[in-house]
């Protein structure tokens, strides 16, 4: 069930979270998971012809968003990350993931977050390259302004000296000009979706703002 | 491709090529998903996941594997 789920996540970003949620009980499915399972088939159901959609468009710039939700996840209090990350305005890639560590604060859970929507940028930045397009001061879009101040110097040294040095070779980026780290409010947070159950409105809302729509057949 | 005409399905995915701009979508996938489990006339939900659920390991209840 989940497995033919996952598959599905390859166009839509929207189901992504809950399935991966549901995911982590696999090993050892009890009743109320399976009512979780089958809540998603319900969305599905009113939902069938959702769709990305990628304009067309001559603007070929990246941005990225990355946020978290701390310790989201209930029984080891993990963090879970998520981030996706924009040409132009078409979305390109999207990703959700329970952390490996426990984060001791949200800023640390962002900056974690941020991290990785590094690397994935980074990765694109490389494509990109050879189709001769060079992008520098790509934008990451994080909601915490500690974890911004965070990778720009190390300041609040006693809470974030645990960090472990590979999530700090964002700041090192940053330094060199690659990537830019700005702040977004969390209402206009994209990457909000793929890191907590949200509500209609919301759910919607964002759902726009990553270019899903309805496909007419 | 091109010698294939337009890309409409690839690896179960669909494309609709239009004016606006492509259109990537599973539709014909998550039909069948729904006949598979047997869940096409469910009631519909408005969001994956309700906001304030939280899955344990250690709930209670029979297992359905």
């Amino acid at each position: 069930m989940i497995g033919s789920l996952l598959y599905l996540t390859a166009s839509r970003p929207d189901i992504l979270f809950s399935v991966c949620l549901c995911a982590r009980f696999q090993s050892d499915p009890r009743e109320n998971h399976l009512t979780a399972f089958k809540r998603i088939f319900r969305y599905l159901k009113g939902t069938t012809n959702l769709g990305v959609l990628y304009k067309k468009s001559s603007d070929y710039k990246l941005v990225g968003f990355g946020d978290a939700d701390y310790a989201g996840d209930r029984i080891e209090r993990k963090s879970t990350s998520g981030n996706c990350q924009f040409l132009g305005e078409n979305l390109i890639s999207w990703a959700s993931k329970r952390l490996a560590t426990i984060a001791l604060s949200t800023a640390e859970a962002e900056y974690i977050s941020a991290a990785s929507c590094c690397t994935q940028l980074l990765w694109m930045k490389h494509q990109l390259e050879d189709y001769q397009i060079t992008e520098s001061c790509i934008p990451i879009y994080c909601d915490n302004t500690a974890a911004i101040c965070l990778s720009k110097n190390p300041i609040l040294h006693s809470r974030a000296k645990h960090i472990e040095i590979k999530h700090h070779f964002i700041r090192d980026y940053v330094q060199k000009g690659v990537l830019d780290i700005q702040f977004i409010d969390t209402d206009h947070q994209r990457a909000d979706i793929f890191t907590k159950p949200l509500t209609v409105e919301r759910f919607n809302f964002i759902k726009k703002n990553l270019n899903m729509h309805f496909v007419s057949e | 491709m091109s010698m294939m005409g337009e890309l409409k399905f690839f690896l179960g995915i669909q494309i609709n090529q239009c004016k606006d701009g492509v259109y990537v979508h599973q539709s014909k996938y998550t039909k069948e998903l729904l006949k598979k489990f047997k869940l096409e006339d469910c009631k519909e939900m408005n969001t994956p996941m309700h906001p304030t659920c939280t899955l344990s390991k250690e709930d209670q209840g029979s297992k359905v594997d």
